[in-house]
């Protein structure tokens, strides 16, 4: 059996372990060029690369989508501290399943109007849901 | 913070200090961290935080990556399964050590 020294100092321990943990868990809020450039990033790298577009085209997407992991990783590493997903089902459902959910509906535009139509359509609409959740999920940080 | 229910509840030397246990738990919330963060928020001097990671690093509980950041060194820090494992057991056996206390006391009633 503990005596109550011994308690009170698991106790302490057991605060100390759980404010550390929470503390690299807290990423700052990011900028607010963030979600935008996610968004923007997205439609760039996503309609360009898919697309029935030329060479230099191609290329250009892969830039931007190379842009987008940067960004990515430079928001994630805020701090100096790379932070582990923590997402409720809620959010995971808004700013992972929502945006690729759109951007698959987009390409139903492909049906009636080809495959150009398609990737535009299916990259404007994913890019905007992508702006949209990244914003709200950064909104509900800040909160 | 409790620790998983099938932890086995271990207290381990290494991490028994606060400034030791406070910084495995730091980790444990992360992937990686920077030396300079985790200082910061273990509020010691790089020269303490230098020994304690040493020692981590040499109960193998903690990794040491080093690298740049454009041409600034940096040197990053990460818990090793066997640091998450070693936290999870610590935090377990504190955890039954605070839950006795209500436990004598639902005793005494």
């Amino acid at each position: 059996m503990a005596n109550d020294e011994q308690v009170a100092a698991a106790q302490a321990a057991l605060r100390v372990a759980a404010r550390s943990k929470a503390a690299a868990r807290e990423r700052p809020a990011a900028p607010g060029w963030y979600a935008p450039a996610r968004g923007l990033l997205f439609m760039a790298g996503f309609g360009l690369v898919f697309g029935p577009w030329a060479r230099p085209w191609l290329i250009a997407g892969l830039v931007a989508m190379t842009a987008f992991v940067l960004v990515h990783g430079a928001v994630v590493n805020l701090g100096g501290v790379v932070v582990m997903p923590k997402r409720t089902g809620e959010e995971w459902l808004i700013d992972q399943v929502g945006p690729l959910f759109v951007y698959g509906l987009g390409w139903l535009a492909a049906i009636p109007f080809g495959h150009a139509a398609g990737a535009v359509t299916a990259a404007v609409l994913g890019g905007a849901a992508l702006w949209a959740a990244t914003a709200w999920q950064e909104n509900r940080r800040r909160s | 913070m409790k620790g998983r229910p099938s932890a086995r509840p271990v207290l381990h030397e290494e991490i028994h200090h606060p400034t030791r246990l406070g910084i495995m738990a730091f980790l444990s919330g992360c992937l990686e961290a920077e030396f300079g963060a985790v200082r910061d928020h273990a509020q010691v001097s790089d020269a303490s935080i230098s020994r304690i990671v040493s020692a981590l690093q040499d109960a193998g509980y903690v990794k040491v990556r080093k690298g740049y950041v454009g041409k600034r060194p940096r040197t990053w820090l990460s818990l090793t399964p066997d640091g998450r494992t070693a936290l999870t057991e610590h935090l377990a056996a504190l955890q039954a050590i605070a839950d006795s206390a209500h436990q004598a006391g639902a005793d005494i009633r």
